[in-house]
């Protein structure tokens, strides 16, 4: 194991799930990636698999120098192991009271994690899952169930992961977090459109603000909505 | 076997026949070899010897108590991968047919839908269980019995809340009480021997009952 370098390889990965298939190589360093991709082109699959929970068909996934992971399902409620948000906090490894102190969970210990609301509760788990430091960080649809305030909290909570690897799967246009590198699925096919700035041009399915932003001239460095937000007024 | 109609009775039938006597689950068995995929049935082995270990606890205590353990182990078996083969065998939708063709189109159709219903919850408890699985895993908690009594717990909530929005979307639906359908059943002529080889196996089940009622009869008239 090579000491201090963090990364994940992918080495002429194949996926299949039924008529789906899913072709990936590259390399993930220290740093956020974003992977984009239509829904149903293999980003949750492909979260998976270097996660290590979906076999590959062929090629192979490393993993170099990470001591903890943590991946992030779409769905919150898969990763519910308990009854009460409370004993589920525990769960996670953390102190409930410092975690119930804040208002939006204040007097909420012993609900039920399915009957407060899918983004209450996606919420939850990602303060959960956020709380925590994790040298490889896989996040599968984050904004999933948000609101725009808790996505931009989100992305905000991501500028202060300076350690480990970050991927954040994801079909969202206008949150986005700020990343080091961009890829994407087309056609079952991954590609690496490179390290921001010069990803941007290359992104085919970027959000139409940033093409447009492109188009005039006034490329944003990165693709976080303060980013976007200062070159619209970029004169 | 393609038709629902002759697999719930066949089914019926090699369970009951299984159950009765060490015959019948010997015939029933053989049954089970010659009709069924046998092996490939078994697509979740831990689960199927979770299963077999719990029976075999049963037959312990029962050979201890009553001397018949080993009878209701080999018994119980043989129902087991009948069951196995009729949920493996199983197509959504099946059962509405065959509930109204058997009931008519209020209580058959009632009748099929719960039972639809209920076997789309044994394929959503699997998948919870193994998004559970995998939680554990995730957060790094090992399954224990500690863990075990939790999981349940969840999965049986999981399921009562599943089954106040199904009944939602039925009421917002307007579903009141039974349903129109034609039943549609496709059959060959492997299902109708298989069918048949059913109601023998049954007979075999049946025959030291019959042995003991006649030997019962010559003791009788002996007596008399």
């Amino acid at each position: 194991m090579e000491v201090g370098i963090v990364k994940v390889v992918l080495d002429d990965v194949m996926l299949k799930r039924q008529n789906f298939s899913l072709a990936a190589r590259g390399e993930f360093s220290e740093g956020v990636h974003l992977i984009t991709g239509a829904v149903g082109s293999g980003k949750s699959t492909l979260a998976l698999a270097i996660a290590g929970n979906f076999p590959t068909e062929h090629g192979g996934i490393s993993r170099v120098g990470f001591g903890s992971m943590m991946i992030s399902m779409q769905f919150p409620e898969y990763h519910v192991t308990r009854m009460t948000l409370k004993e589920e906090c525990i769960s996670w490894g953390h102190e409930p009271e410092e975690f119930f102190s804040s208002p939006d969970l204040l007097g909420r210990e012993d609900q039920s994690p399915f009957v407060i609301s899918r983004g209450e509760l996606k919420r939850f788990h990602l303060s959960c899952v956020l709380k925590k430091h994790y040298d490889l960080l896989l996040l599968d649809e984050p904004f999933s169930s948000l609101d725009c305030e808790s996505k931009q909290v989100f992305c905000h909570h991501l500028l202060h992961r300076k350690e480990g690897v970050t991927i954040v799967f994801t079909h969202e246009e206008m949150f986005l977090p700020h990343v080091d590198r961009i890829w994407e699925i087309i056609n079952g096919v991954l590609y690496d459109r490179g390290a921001l700035p010069g990803a941007l041009p290359r992104w085919a399915g970027a959000p139409p603000h940033i093409k447009k932003m492109i188009e005039k001239g006034k490329t944003p460095k990165n693709i976080s909505y303060e980013d976007v937000l200062e070159a619209t007024c970029r004169t | 076997m393609q038709d629902v109609r002759i697999r719930i009775c066949a089914g019926a039938i090699l369970s009951c026949s299984a159950f009765l006597s060490l015959y019948g689950a010997a015939a029933a068995l053989l049954w089970w070899l010659i009709f069924t995929p046998r092996l490939k049935l078994i697509v979740r082995i831990r689960s199927f010897l979770g299963i077999i270990f719990m029976i075999a606890i049963i037959a312990i205590i029962v050979q201890i108590m009553q001397g018949s353990g080993v009878s209701y182990f080999g018994r119980m078996t043989v129902v087991i991968l009948i069951g196995m083969w009729l949920a493996a065998e199983y197509k959504p939708g099946e059962f509405l047919h065959f509930g109204t063709w058997l009931l008519g189109k209020n209580i058959g159709f009632e009748l099929g839908l719960i039972a639809e219903m209920a076997m789309q919850s044994f394929v959503t408890l699997r998948v919870d269980l193994d998004h559970i699985r995998m939680a554990l895993h995730v957060k790094g908690i090992p399954v224990t019995i500690k863990t075990i009594i939790p999981t349940g717990n969840l999965l049986i909530h999981r399921e009562l809340f599943r089954a106040k929005d199904n009944a939602d979307l039925l009421a917002v639906r307007g579903y009141q009480y039974g349903g129109k359908l034609t039943p549609v059943f496709f059959s060959c002529k492997r299902d109708i021997v298989a069918g048949l080889c059913a109601m023998f196996v049954m007979i075999i089940a049946l025959f030291p009952f019959v042995n003991f009622l006649y030997f019962d009869s010559e003791v009788l008239r002996g007596l008399l």
